[in-house]
């Protein structure tokens, strides 16, 4: 087993492994779970998307 | 004049969905489409350019946000993140050259480029369904600035095709299917916002007017942003063999529909 550093190391350096590591180490089910913070900015993108069609009824 | 359009929606969701799960097909499918459904070339381009600006950056950001890529905007930058300014640095020239080459009225012959383009994306989509099989191995840079500079010049000379050109040559060059995916929207994203401002800058500086009809532009930014941050969540969810397979079959279809609307429509 790899350790964190080991990791962290590749995740920086290796192109795709953090998506790589996701799929090997995680079933399918554990990847629809999703973090707090990152529904958290899918509500904020939701926001700004509403902010941006207001300002286009109101300006177009 | 705003304006919502359900089917025009539909059809931005459908395009950015594909464009941003295989990391291609917004511009090259969407395009034609609303040409046929009877918009014009100024009421389609730029503001397909404006939204794919918008979701490009979206959708690049909430594949970093679900673990498909790692991108690192501080110093020092990570490599997936080099791969990403290597391609949209090329696709930023292609953009400003396409939009030069539009203003002045350069003819080149749009039919022949666009077989090539359908013809190149059809070969690609068939190596790439062949090499399913076999292993993608090691990470080959100087193949994709090949690739990446392959398709900014298509993109340049207006063949379009930039997407599955990239997205292909990324997966030729040994990249993981789902970061390929990531960093093409991303870097679709910075291409799409200088395209932007090329189409203003370039009238301003020989003095025309800047013709830029926003009537659509509600409607593909709708369908098109929802389906940014859809796209990333099913690429995390998704495994990555899925893609594999999905990845070159789509190369394919838009290959032969950018053939079939020359030849046959």
């Amino acid at each position: 087993m790899e350790n964190e550093e080991i990791k962290n190391e590749k995740i920086m350096n290796e192109i795709g492994y953090l998506a790589y590591m996701m799929d090997t180490e995680m079933t399918m089910f554990e990847r629809i779970k999703i973090k707090k913070s990152s529904l958290y900015r899918i509500l904020v993108a939701m926001n700004i998307y509403f902010i941006i069609i207001i300002l286009f009824a109101l300006f177009l | 004049m705003f304006e919502i359009i359900p089917l025009v929606i539909v059809l931005a969701f459908l395009f950015e969905t594909m464009d941003s799960c295989a990391g291609m097909g917004f511009g090259t499918g969407l395009t034609p489409l609303l040409f046929v459904l009877g918009y014009e070339p100024l009421q389609v381009v730029p503001i397909l350019l404006i939204s794919e600006a918008v979701t490009g950056f979206t959708a690049g950001f909430f594949h970093n946000e679900f673990g498909n890529a790692n991108f690192r905007l501080k110093k020092p930058i990570n490599r997936e993140t080099k791969v990403m300014l290597n391609i949209a640095i090329f696709g930023c020239l292609a953009i400003i050259l396409s939009v030069f080459l539009t203003y002045y009225a350069i003819q080149l012959n749009k039919s022949l480029i666009k077989t090539y383009v359908a013809i190149l994306v059809i070969v690609m989509g068939i190596i790439a369904m062949i090499k399913l099989k076999t292993n993608t191995g090691n990470y080959k840079p100087k193949l994709l600035t090949f690739f990446s500079g392959l398709a900014g010049f298509n993109k340049g000379i207006g063949a379009g095709g930039y997407g599955p050109v990239v997205m292909l040559g990324q997966i030729f060059s040994g990249i993981y299917e789902k970061t390929a995916t990531a960093i093409t929207s991303f870097s679709e994203g910075i291409v799409s916002v200088v395209g932007v401002g090329a189409f203003v800058f370039i009238p301003v500086i020989k003095n025309l007017p800047i013709e830029i009809d926003f009537l659509l532009l509600p409607s593909v930014f709708t369908g098109g942003f929802i389906a940014a941050l859809i796209s990333p969540y099913m690429v995390r969810i998704f495994p990555n063999k899925i893609w594999k397979i999905i990845i070159p079959i789509y190369a394919l279809a838009i290959g032969i529909y950018v053939l079939a609307q020359l030849f046959i429509l």
